[in-house]
């Protein structure tokens, strides 16, 4: 079930209504419930295989507190449990398609003939959001591990690994944090339901109004093949690529937050104006905020951080954003991707040492216009990068940036479809006036009446969220784009 | 304790009076829902139009034609490819023309169903508009003007009937008729589901006479949903709103449909649509990688199989019953083209996709040649060409339209120049 589904804008009300109305007590079971309902909605079986895991790792994480000295074994035992769910209904394919590969190119050296074609693809479909439970219930083990206390109930630990509002895309949650919110759910907090409203609309919006749009003019960009991409046409692409992922994704976020936060609960903010960052270690500060500190966390630091030799700390780095890449997708053109942010992160850290030791660069760093160059720079690379991340394989992203920065084609068939993208501006148009007033100061009485919630009417403030959905629907094409994150 | 005592009187004392100032009066409550209701409606109706949206619905009730559409609409549609196209004071998708036929000027208009009228691509990109300047640019001297009187969802004698009520009344040179493989089965006599449905039938009656039904329509006109079509006709002419409300509820329509069959649990990715997903994108890389030579067995729009070419040859020899009353009409055609002193072409198109109805094109040629209408099937020539190249899922891509006029071109022109005299 899509957030931005019809079926989802029916699921959510009924179980908005089912959770206020019910005794206090019943109000976990019933979310747990609506969870597994929510996730079952698309292949039932995998609902199982996520009530499995998760009995597994609530008793794991048992097991680590009750039997300390035991704690590393089981500890690794659940690694290696989680892992390797994760590996077999993701990368399985891969690692057969990628061993069939390299059989085809060192077949002809070698003495004994061995046919790639023996090995065969096999049938597996992914579950979806797997990626993402593994990642927390490898936080869960780990940080049990390290010492907190693991979660009595496991009501409230299922809850914690399947709550709908998070469940298919994040953000991966923090069971600490989680935990904490537990007791919200005793209190109906109007205000809080508010911004869970206009959470909800305004990635309703920046879904199905920004980023479906986008894409019909990426993939246009992207599915017409190198000889019919001109230099404008790729350039368009790429960055209708870069702005629809992050209203696809941020999209999705704000309405799994909005969600959260009508039913009492606060989930962690993913995104902080990524494009704005200006440096790479800045935009992985801004971006997938909940997967880069995962990464630090359970990764980075693991290995040994930043806190070592150079060398080894370049080493560390790169290490995780090659794996961070093929979390992304079971695909080469993916660990392409984590590989170039691999580098680029340890292309600035090495600059970041070399600037501190050379005052006129800070200063020309702290200067405005250094600061707006920086942000130039870290988005035309960041941009560049997405082409990675979008093309089917490595080949298809090397003729993209080829069209991009060699080739120089006046081919303009994406740029043509522009004159059709009536809907696409007139919704850069409405977010842009909206982030506008949304990042006015808040103590400006004079604009006060903008904001929602503040001194409109329950009547006024329902007649503009109802607008607010139309213009979404209006807007939206008449063929919705899946999650572009659903299929990690 | 005292002091205790005048401080807690004295906060509940401002909070009950802040209450009291934060509960707005129930006017105000109304006066301020009305303003920002008013301000929600004008911002989206502006943005409506700047952006192009909630222009699909542009067919209204039409006491003759069954329905027709709206004179001076703007329509947008995104069904399929984006099509844009401003209809004319009379409700044609084409600039403003005279009635009176302009001098040295040649006029050929051109009847047919949603083929004709495409409004899957921009009008600079359909046939008649091609086929248009093609002509202009072979006869130097002479002016053409090749009018669209296609409307989607019309039958042969909506068809009729739309030439001799307004099609006529320019002047016309030549009549060009474009059937395919619905002009047929669009004649036989359903209950009416919508306004697309709500049209006059056809019979023949004693001495190939042909008659007129109306009973559909009329009975459509009398039930809610043709009541309501009559009261929201200012609401649907004018509002973009309600464009959008009435495709949102199409869709939460097709939700409901899908929900019914078991198929539209959300997104569902259940085995079984996969498995059918798959067949029919296996079935569309066969037919288009080996240039469409061989038939489409399936033809899909999105995840709903709408037909296939053997439930179209199934279909092709269930609507034989109707061949009488095409022939009636066709003849009836020829008798009014004669009156009014111009030519009458026909021209087969093809089906859905791509797909054929070749025993209802025999026919069709048969009566031509019993009229002496001169008839045309280049379907054969566009079928060598792939699929996904020509059509959308149904109807023609701007490649399929330039072929289709490529094709089309000679024969016009070979009666074109003989009623010139060149």
């Amino acid at each position: 079930m899509l957030f931005s589904s019809i079926s989802y804008f029916i699921f959510f009300p009924i179980v908005l209504a089912l959770y206020w109305v019910s005794p206090v007590r019943a109000r976990r079971a019933l979310l747990l419930v609506a969870s597994y309902v929510f996730y079952m909605s698309w292949i039932p079986a995998y609902g199982l295989l996520i009530m499995l895991l998760t009995g597994v790792n609530y008793f794991l994480g048992w097991a680590i507190d009750s039997f300390r000295k035991q704690a590393k074994a089981i500890l690794l035992f659940g690694l290696v449990l989680n892992l390797s769910t994760l590996c077999f209904f993701k990368y399985t394919n891969f690692l057969l398609a990628s061993a069939a590969d390299l059989l085809r190119s060192i077949a002809p050296w070698l003495a004994v003939s061995i046919d790639p074609s023996s090995i065969q693809q096999v049938n597996i479909i992914l579950p979806l959001g797997i990626s993402f439970f593994a990642f927390e219930f490898i936080h869960y083990i780990s940080d049990v591990y390290k010492g907190t206390k693991p979660i009595k109930s496991p009501v409230d630990f299922a809850l914690f690994a399947a709550f709908f509002p998070s469940q298919i895309a994040g953000p991966i949650k923090r069971y600490q944090d989680f935990m904490q919110q537990l007791p919200n759910e005793a209190r109906f907090d109007a205000s809080m339901f508010n911004q869970g409203i206009v959470l909800l609309l305004q990635g309703l919006f920046k879904k199905i109004a920004l980023s479906d749009n986008l894409a019909i003019l990426a993939n246009h960009g992207f599915n017409a093949g190198a000889a019919a991409t001109g230099t404008a046409d790729a350039w368009l692409a790429a960055l209708a690529f870069t702005f629809q992922i992050y209203f696809d994704f941020s999209g999705y976020t704000d309405m799994g937050r909005g969600s959260a936060l009508m039913l009492g609960y606060k989930l962690p903010d993913n995104f902080n104006f990524p494009y704005l960052a200006t440096s790479m270690s800045d935009f992985w500060k801004r971006w997938h905020i909940s997967l880069s500190t995962w990464l630090r966390d359970y990764l980075y630091i693991p290995l040994g951080g930043g806190k070592c030799s150079k060398l080894r700390k370049h080493y560390n780095l790169m290490v995780t954003m090659l794996l961070g890449g093929l979390w992304h997708g079971a695909a080469w053109h993916f660990v392409a991707w984590g590989g170039l942010h691999g580098g680029l992160l340890i292309v600035n850290h090495s600059y970041d040492d070399f600037a501190k030791q050379r005052p006129l660069l800070q200063q020309i760093h702290a200067h405005p216009l250094g600061k707006l160059f920086s942000a130039l720079l870290t988005f035309i690379l960041v941009l560049v990068s997405w082409v990675f991340f979008r093309a089917e394989t490595v080949p298809h992203a090397m003729q993209m940036l080829n069209s991009m920065f060699l080739s120089l084609e006046p081919s303009s068939k994406v740029v043509s479809q522009l004159s059709t993208c009536g809907p696409l501006l007139v919704a850069i148009g409405v977010y842009s006036i909206y982030a506008a007033i949304n990042s006015l100061p808040k103590d400006m009485p004079r604009y006060g009446f903008l904001r929602p919630g503040l001194t409109l009417t329950a009547p006024a403030r329902l007649a503009i969220y109802a607008g607010v959905a139309f213009a979404a629907i209006g807007l939206a094409p008449s063929a919705p784009s899946p999650f572009i994150y659903f299929q990690f | 304790m005292e002091l205790k005592t005048a401080s807690n009187t004295t906060e509940s004392k401002d909070s009950s009076e802040a209450l009291k100032e934060a509960r707005p009066t129930w006017y105000f409550v109304v006066l301020q829902t009305v303003a920002v209701l008013t301000l929600v409606i004008l911002s989206l109706e502006c943005m409506f139009a700047l952006a192009g949206v909630g222009e699909e619905e542009y067919l209204k009730p039409d006491p003759v034609l069954g329905f027709a559409p709206m004179p001076n609409k703007h329509v947008t549609k995104k069904e399929e490819g984006v099509g844009t196209a401003q209809y004319n004071r009379y409700g044609i998708p084409e600039p403003e023309r005279s009635l009176v036929k302009p001098a040295n000027t040649f006029r050929i208009a051109v009847l047919g169903d949603s083929f004709v009228e495409a409004l899957q691509v921009e009008r600079k990109d359909n046939f008649c508009y091609l086929l248009e300047q093609d002509l202009n640019k072979k006869y130097p001297g002479k002016h053409f003007e090749v009018m669209n009187f296609g409307v989607a969802g019309y039958n042969l004698g909506q068809m009729y009937l739309r030439l001799k009520n307004l099609a006529f009344k320019f002047q016309p040179d030549m009549v060009l008729l474009a059937v395919r493989a619905d002009t047929t089965f669009v004649l036989r006599p359903t209950p009416a589901i919508g306004l697309s449905t709500a049209r006059p039938y056809f019979f023949v009656g004693g001495n190939n006479q042909l008659l007129t039904d109306y009973t559909v329509y009329t009975t459509w006109m009398k039930t809610s949903a043709g009541k309501r079509m009559k009261v929201t006709g200012w609401l649907r002419e004018n509002s973009r709103i309600w464009g959008v409300v009435s495709v949102a509820v199409q869709q939460a329509m097709g939700w409901y449909q899908q929900m019914l069959a078991g198929t539209g649990w959300g997104a569902a990715v259940t085995n079984k649509q996969t498995a059918f997903a798959k067949a029919a994108v296996a079935d569309r890389v066969d037919t288009t990688s080996n240039g469409a030579a061989a038939p489409r067995k399936t033809f899909m729009i999105g995840n709903t199989e709408i037909s296939s070419q053997s439930y179209y040859d199934a279909r092709d020899k269930g609507i034989r019953y109707f061949w009488p009353i095409v022939d009636a009409l066709l003849v009836q055609i020829k008798k009014e083209c004669d009156t009014n002193k111009c030519s009458f072409l026909i021209v087969q198109l093809p089906g859905a996709g791509g797909i054929t109805n070749k025993l209802e094109t025999e026919s069709f040629k048969q009566t031509a040649k019993r009229i002496a209408v001169p008839f045309s099937d280049r379907t054969a020539e566009i079928a060598k060409e792939p699929v996904k190249k020509v059509f959308y899922e149904i109807h023609f891509t701007p490649y399929g339209h330039k072929l289709f006029t490529k094709e089309l071109e000679p024969f016009v022109s070979q009666y074109v120049s003989a009623q010139l005299g060149k």
